[in-house]
């Protein structure tokens, strides 16, 4: 396995584990939890989640740093983001829409975390979504618009 | 002139958007079913070996089984989507051999072996083997989901992960 497999390796896991426990909690253990009896139970399970899978930090900053790696080997440079010169092309600017939805999800992160959103955190499941299609295109159709 | 132009470049449009969709699908129920595999492996191992909650850990067993059978579960203790697992290996198995042949592997060089000959195919090999093991590792959960052998499908369900970026990059 070359290094730039690795860093794509450990770019989509991080991608799986953090959208992965928000999907899944969200769609499918959160509800439950509401439901339990008596209501302490469904918070300490909520706590002992939150203890051990504090993911959310660590997944980020594998996201960001082999991000910058993967495009650093697509010979994107930090000056050519920087001075907007990149977003020019097609490319550019799918890529300008995926950093835009990143940027938002870190700042869900920051001012919600964990804590309940029961409107927000579709919000923030419909950018992952569509992070996620931005994505594929970028990797498989990269010619296609 | 122009129309036969026109014809085959919407055609290979439909094509290209079909095969993102696919690809999309694909990587959205992997997402999905890590969220799964992580959701038992970060609670279900704690709480087995946690005292603050006496029956969590049998309630989170119990919600696993929770559709067969549906009688022995209690209606708050039942999951919104617990056939989840075995529809997103479903789905996998579906989106992944299409994908295949997608890059030409038929059924035949399969059945044969040739298809084995080649670093790609073992690479592929080594991936369905790893799938069967997810499968025969769900099914072994939904019948008693120990903190083993949760840990050994996260592992899994990451080797699957590793060996899908050889394949494709």
């Amino acid at each position: 396995m070359s290094w730039y497999q690795l860093t794509v390796a450990l770019h989509l896991l991080a991608m799986c584990i953090w959208f992965g426990h928000m999907f899944f909690w969200t769609l499918v253990i959160g509800p439950v939890t509401n439901r339990l009896t008596p209501p302490e139970t469904g918070q300490t399970l909520r706590q002992l989640s939150l203890r051990w899978g504090g993911l959310g930090w660590p997944a980020l900053g594998v996201l960001i740093i082999t991000g910058a790696i993967m495009l650093n080997s697509r010979g994107v440079t930090l000056s050519e983001v920087i001075s907007g010169a990149f977003f020019t092309n097609p490319f550019g600017r799918l890529l300008g829409m995926k950093f835009l939805l990143v940027a938002w999800m870190i700042v869900y992160q920051f001012a919600i975390g964990h804590r309940a959103a029961p409107r927000l955190i579709y919000i923030n499941m419909a950018a992952a979504l569509t992070i996620l299609v931005l994505s594929i295109f970028l990797v498989r159709a990269p010619g296609f618009f | 002139m122009y129309i036969v132009l026109i014809v085959n470049h919407w055609k290979r449009s439909c094509f290209m958007i079909w095969y993102l969709l696919v690809v999309g699908l694909h990587i959205f129920v992997v997402v999905l079913w890590t969220g799964y595999i992580l959701f038992w492996g970060i609670v279900i191992g704690p709480l087995s070996q946690s005292s603050s909650v006496p029956n969590a850990a049998d309630m989170l067993k119990m919600m696993n089984r929770s559709v067969w059978p549906p009688a022995l579960i209690p209606p708050t203790l039942r999951l919104r989507f617990p056939w989840l697992g075995w529809v997103a290996l479903l789905i996998l198995s579906a989106t992944g051999a299409y994908l295949l042949y997608l890059r030409g592997v038929r059924f035949e060089s399969f059945v044969s072996g040739i298809m084995f000959h080649s670093p790609f195919g073992r690479i592929i090999a080594g991936k369905l083997l790893l799938v069967i093991g997810l499968a025969v590792g769900q099914l072994m959960m939904s019948r008693q989901p120990t903190p083993r052998l949760v840990y050994c499908n996260l592992v899994l369900t990451l080797a699957v992960i590793g060996l899908s970026v050889l394949l494709v990059h």
